[in-house]
């Protein structure tokens, strides 16, 4: 099991407030298999940082640059797939996509420029 | 019966043809050698002309011609109303009036300039706002207030971000979107085969393609040229179809 995919599993786990099911299990691996995450390196660290900063409702402090060119894995394509697995309140209007979990945390993922941000209630 | 169908069939021409090569007037002596070259001469005209008339007459009906492209059914314009591809009457009268030199129009009464606009606005008939917020006609001051309050020009709020830009023109907005859809072509597979959900075309190069703005510190605005493009499109699971969500320069 990579490092996204653990951090995805305590992320379903802390939005659903119950382990994840054998059929959530494997239906993370499968969506990270067919978004091209097949090896550790196609993460970009920047979607690790924005995880564990979810995972442990920690604000980032500001907005955080970041290369969306990093890694070879679709990010896009991944949280829209997670839109419909993790309970949150998801709104991707294209510019960025926003995020407000179970646990307070409140997700900023600009693509339009290039900055993400995790604030905490 | 006869005479009034020899008579129709005078206006295609083919009676005269039939004349001429028979060298016999149907209600008349015969003819010399140059009164059936005269006979068959006007004859072919005749035809050619109505088979002409006939099919250019056709290919209005259908739309066709050069002008090709989008055809505009109904809608706004700048100039006035649309509605089954042309402009209203009243609206064309008010704005061709005599010593104005009327603007090339094709077919449907618009100019290219009009059916760009209308076609730019159509990109956000699905739900999108690529024109509403991205479009050659939003303002500094939209993008200004955008970036400071998180309103954009669609009337949507949200997190405030840290850029905000738009075409700079009707024309880029459409070339950028054309671009898009090549790319959405290849890009929509995952590495399964299957069909994304969402695809990102990010950042795509397109020369002079429209402008951005940021804050600096003091929150002044900044304008900068854009040299590429993003679209995000989002799959309609039910139609197996994809829709612009949004298309930006950057």
């Amino acid at each position: 099991m990579i490092l996204l995919e653990t951090y995805l599993v305590r992320l379903l786990e802390t939005c659903s407030g119950r382990s994840a099911s054998p059929t959530e299990l494997q239906r993370i691996a499968q969506l990270l298999a067919e978004n091209g995450f097949d090896r550790p390196s196609d993460t970009p660290d920047w979607f690790l940082h924005i995880l564990d900063q979810l995972v442990e409702a920690r604000s980032s402090e500001g907005f955080v640059k970041y290369d969306h060119s990093d890694g070879k894995g679709d990010v896009t394509n991944l949280l829209a797939e997670l839109e419909r697995i993790i309970p949150a309140s998801w709104d991707d209007y294209g510019e960025a996509l926003e995020a407000t979990f179970p646990n307070g945390c409140h997700l900023y993922l600009g693509r339009i420029d290039d900055v993400w941000s995790v604030s905490t209630k | 019966m006869g005479l009034t169908a020899l008579g129709i069939l005078d206006t295609t021409g083919i009676p005269l043809i039939v004349e001429g090569i028979v060298g016999q007037r149907a209600w008349g002596p015969e003819m010399n050698a140059f009164e059936r070259g005269e006979r068959i001469g006007s004859g072919l005209f005749a035809l050619v002309a109505m088979v002409a008339s006939v099919v250019k007459g056709v290919r209005g009906m259908r739309g066709g011609g050069k002008a090709g492209g989008t055809r505009v059914l109904t809608g706004d314009t700048t100039l006035g109303k649309v509605e089954g591809g042309k402009l209203k009457a009243k609206d064309w009268r008010k704005n061709s009036f005599k010593g104005k030199p009327r603007a090339k129009a094709n077919r449907s009464g618009l100019t290219l300039k009009q059916k760009n606009r209308i076609a730019v606005r159509n990109l956000d008939r699905d739900g999108g706002h690529s024109d509403a917020d991205h479009g050659s006609h939003v303002t500094k001051s939209q993008h200004e207030i955008r970036l400071k309050t998180g309103r954009a020009p669609s009337g949507r709020v949200a997190t405030p971000p840290g850029k905000s830009s738009s075409f700079y023109s009707d024309t880029m907005h459409l070339r950028a979107y054309h671009d898009a859809l090549l790319h959405l072509e290849v890009e929509k597979y995952n590495s399964h085969g299957g069909l994304k959900l969402r695809v990102p075309i990010r950042a795509k190069p397109m020369r002079g393609v429209g402008k951005s703005y940021t804050l600096d510190s003091a929150g002044y605005l900044i304008e900068s040229e854009c040299n590429a493009y993003t679209a995000i499109f989002e799959l309609n699971v039910a139609t197996s179809r994809y829709r612009l969500i949004t298309l930006y320069p950057e």
